[in-house]
């Protein structure tokens, strides 16, 4: 054992117990010592390679030689390295990738003492460190979960992302190819200088025959120099030069046997040395390609299975399937729910011969089945039977599932329960038996007319014989037509009507007059609809036709009698008018012409009594005094009716006027009276605001306070009072005086005209008095009334609008 | 002289005539009234002054008149030219506030209501003897 120095025997020592083989040369490079893990490697034993003339050179793959002779080199000027990738050559003549590290180890002085060679094999299981990156990237993608549950393109970007970082190449991509097998899809490049991904190229198989049957023989293209390998040669033109592209490492995509695609790992720059550890990491990576193919495919189809399965748990037939012995092996709910067995009962104790009534067994094991295994499916109506073993009607459909032999594997059947619809249909039956037997019984005529020229009646009920007096049947024939039935003169409006309707889509009402078969016409009305179909085509119209003769009979005789009250009306309104008129002129002609004669025999008697006195006895002379009074009682009588007359007549203005103006007014025309009487007035009316005519309130004032004075002439003192106070909105005047009062019975009586409740000699008057005063009040929109007690006194209310 | 110078009456009543002459009478007036007995005989006395005949010092004037209305009376003479200044009082038996109101816008110089008392009417008379005597102090001293 020769040793330089300490390092060298330290190396020793180490070597003696690594797994790695440990070589020691001297400064000139002649192997002074190699340790035992050589002849694992090499199949050399490190005696033989000790005897070598130039040795490690001789062991080397004579395509890496260049690359050792460049580390020895590099040793013996003191330089180091690690992990250099190298091929070198068994005994056996086979291909081994080594990574060797190297270290030209100096004398403490300076000068070179020998150069240590560690070569690890890299072609056995036993994992180098460099290798752990790879185990660490590739167990990385594969727990991310990426490739199995993320989305097909995320699992691609992943890979294409790893590969590119890990093996340090300037782009990685992964083709797959078509269908037929001509071309290669790029699915996704990833360029790690840009950090981008891409997709959409196409590389033709017609184009490059010789990458293509590479990629389909020797599986994996480790191509060093791209550009003069003769499996990728072709594609320099076209890829390689105008990309830069310098190696190639393509690894297939494997599925089933069979290649799908390529993981293609492009590097930049002249060339690069694929060592078999990138190679398998590239594999590996590919693997992952095709497992995330596989998962993306799992998973769809997983979807399809599970959309199926929640169809077949969510419709509402019954679903099943019988294994070739006959026994049921799947029900979905519905079915379940369908026989009466639970959602989680075993079918295990339950034979299908139980779902079947007798018949319907018969059926299927004569007929269904037999068929189904012949033809591959038979549908037919049968029948289930419920766990009671009552019976209902189902539409069944019996599939026959065999393999690929032709053998029956098993058998599925769908069935639907019929009830439902069996029911639905009786239902319909019924409504029609009792639709029918309504329109038998109607008192008018239901029909259905065609859209043909000439509406053709295609039905008319029973009831138009009694309608019309032709039968069903020859309307239907057309003998005669329905519309030469309508009156003549009602045919146009009818059918502009209808018409009109019909092309608006609404129903239809009409009223018009039919000519019966016996001559007699009466009136009809009739209302219907179109009937239009799917495209919105008028294909007929239906309808329903009614007799209104008494209706439109007893119609016209109300608008004649209503015509003719109008008439009555308009005359009757006339005459008042006229009358209304007349009693104008007569109210004119009462104050000239009724007046006239008053003033002869007042003018008269006045100049007999003037100039004739003496020839007079007293008798006469009284006589001609009561004449003068009569005729003075007639002018105050004739006076009143005017007065009244004209309030009637006159038009009344609606203004504000102030309530104690009104009365002060009317106390200062009674001034001399009130001062002449022994009489007490208490005026309380305060500056209360009412909307009147203040002339007419004026003169209800003046009668209210006459009518005061005059019954209050024999109370001693006589006392009035008035007083007004607001009410509600409205304002209320009184008029109160200790009067000899009135019976509360005749209370309405006192506000007629010439009522009186006193005899004229004990108080005189024309009965005209409250009777304006009311007349005025209700002009006005106000209310008069009186409170009183005989012998006590009366009080007279006005209520008045403000 | 002024006091030849007539009070021209037109008055269809004959009763109403006689009495309204002898409340004339009895105040003492000394005027002659001449009397017209319905509108159309009026009217030809219109036709008359227009023609140049002297018009009467006051004219009494009832409106409801047989075949012409007094109103129409009273408009002819309002509206001509001379006549105008003749006084017109219109003497009647309307109370409506129309007719007064008529006769005021055509012109006429008062509205007598005819009283059915006769004092009242001795009253009436006053007061157109008081205006007579304004009208003839007015003419004897122009």
């Amino acid at each position: 054992m020769h040793g330089g120095s300490e390092e060298a025997i330290d190396f020793h020592l180490i070597a003696e117990h690594t797994c790695d083989w440990e070589s020691w040369l001297d400064p000139e490079g002649k192997a002074i010592w190699v340790n035992a893990v050589v002849e694992d490697i090499t199949g050399r034993a490190p005696a033989e390679c000790l005897a070598m003339a130039d040795y490690p050179l001789a062991l080397a793959d004579s395509r890496d030689r260049p690359i050792l002779e460049q580390i020895l080199s590099e040793a013996r000027v003191g330089g180091r390295g690690n992990d250099q990738p190298l091929r070198i050559r068994r005994v056996d003549g086979s291909q081994a990738w080594v990574a060797i590290s190297w270290k030209g180890v100096r004398h403490p002085e300076g000068g070179l003492a020998g150069i240590r060679l560690s070569i690890r094999d890299q072609s056995t299981s036993r994992i180098g460190p460099f290798l752990n990156r790879y185990h660490h990237a590739l167990s990385r993608l594969a727990r991310s979960g990426v490739l199995s549950s993320g989305s097909l393109q995320d699992a691609f970007e992943a890979i294409t992302e790893t590969a590119a970082r890990v093996l340090d190449v300037a782009r990685v991509g992964i083709w797959l190819l078509d269908d037929a097998r001509s071309r290669i899809d790029c699915r996704d490049m990833f360029d790690l200088a840009g950090g981008v991904h891409s997709a959409g190229q196409i590389v033709e198989k017609a184009r490059y025959p010789d990458y293509f049957r590479a990629l389909e023989e020797d599986r994996v293209v480790d191509a060093h120099q791209a550009r003069h390998d003769p499996r990728t040669r072709e594609l320099t033109d076209d890829y390689l030069a105008p990309l830069g592209i310098g190696a190639m490492l393509d690894t297939p995509i494997v599925r089933g046997g069979r290649t799908v695609g390529v993981l293609c790992h492009e590097q930049m720059g002249p060339a690069r040395h694929w060592i078999p550890g990138e190679v398998s990491f590239a594999s590996s990576l590919a693997d992952m390609v095709a497992m995330a193919l596989e998962a993306s495919e799992r998973r769809e189809i997983e979807a399809r299975q599970g959309r199926l399965a929640s169809i077949l748990e969510a419709t509402p037939d019954f679903v099943g399937t019988t294994g070739t012995d006959g026994r049921p092996t799947y029900i979905n709910p519905a079915g379940r729910r369908l026989v009466g067995l639970a959602q989680d009962e075993s079918l295990e104790d339950w034979e299908v011969g139980q779902l079947y009534p007798l018949w319907a067994k018969e059926q299927r094991d004569r007929v269904a089945i037999p068929t189904a295994i012949r033809e591959g499916v038979w549908s037919g109506e049968s029948a289930f039977q419920d766990r009671h073993g009552v019976p209902f009607p189902v539409s069944q459909v019996l599939i026959a599932h065999k393999d690929e032999h032709g053998h029956l594997k098993f058998l599925s059947t769908v069935a639907r329960d019929l009830r439902p619809w069996k029911a639905a249909q009786a239902a319909l039956q019924e409504r029609e038996r009792f639709l029918a037997t309504l329109v038998a019984n109607l008192p008018g005529v239901a029909y259905r007319r065609r859209n043909e020229p000439g509406w053709p009646m295609e039905y008319i009920s029973k009831g138009c014989l009694e309608l019309t007096g032709y039968p069903a049947e020859s309307l239907m024939a057309g003998q005669p037509c329905f519309n030469d039935i309508v009156h003549p003169e009602d045919r146009e409006r009818v059918y502009a009507e209808v018409d009109l309707a019909l092309a608006e889509y609404r129903s239809f009402k009409v009223e018009y007059r039919i000519v019966r078969a016996d001559g007699r016409e009466i009136w009809v009305w009739s209302k219907g609809r179109g009937i239009y179909n799917e495209a919105g085509w008028l294909v007929a119209r239906e309808g329903f036709i009614g007799d209104i003769t008494e209706r439109v009979q007893a119609q016209l005789a109300l608008e004649r009698l209503n015509t003719e009250l109008e008439g009555r009306v308009a005359e009757r309104t006339a005459r008042l008018a006229e009358a209304n008129q007349h009693l104008e002129a007569f109210a004119y002609s009462v104050s000239h012409d009724l007046k006239a004669p008053l003033r002869g025999i007042d003018g008269y008697s006045r100049l007999l009594l003037e100039d004739y006195r003496d020839a007079l006895p007293e008798e006469g002379q009284r006589f001609l005094d009561n004449i003068r009074a009569a005729s003075g009682r007639m002018n105050q009588l004739i006076d009143d009716l005017l007065a009244y007359s004209r309030l009637e007549r006159r038009e009344l203005s609606s203004i504000r006027v102030g309530l104690d103006n009104i009365v002060a007014r009317v106390l200062a025309e009674r001034e001399i009276e009130l001062s002449e009487r022994a009489l007490v007035l208490d005026n309380q009316v305060g500056d209360l605001v009412v909307v009147a005519d203040a002339d007419a309130l004026t003169q209800a004032v003046r009668n209210l306070l006459d009518n005061a004075l005059k019954f209050s002439r024999d109370a001693s003192p006589a006392r009035i009072a008035i007083t007004a106070e607001p009410r509600d909105g409205r304002v209320i005047l009184k008029v109160a005086d200790n009067g000899c009062g009135f019976d509360m019975k005749y209370h309405d009586r006192i506000f007629d005209i010439f009522q009186r409740l006193h005899r004229a000699e004990e108080f005189p008057g024309t009965g005209v008095g409250l009777a304006i005063v009311r007349k005025a009040m209700e002009r006005m929109g106000g209310k008069v009334w009186a409170e009183s007690t005989p012998g006590v006194g009366t009080s007279f209310f006005l209520e008045l609008p403000t | 002289m002024n006091a030849m110078r007539p009070i021209l009456l037109i008055e269809d009543n004959p009763m109403d005539v006689d009495l309204t002459l002898r409340a004339f009478s009895k105040r003492r007036l000394a005027n002659p009234v001449e009397v017209a007995r319905d509108g159309e005989e009026a009217m030809r006395r219109v036709d008359a002054w227009e023609g140049g005949e002297p018009p009467p010092l006051l004219i009494l004037l009832d409106l409801k008149l047989p075949k012409v209305d007094g109103m129409d009376v009273l408009g002819r003479i309002k509206a001509h030219p001379r006549l105008r200044s003749v006084p017109v009082v219109v003497l009647t038996t309307s109370t409506e506030e129309v007719d007064m109101r008529t006769a005021y816008q055509l012109g006429a110089n008062s509205y007598i209501v005819k009283p059915v008392s006769f004092d009242n009417f001795m009253e009436v008379a006053t007061q157109i003897e008081l205006y007579w005597g304004v009208l003839n102090h007015a003419l004897e001293n122009p």
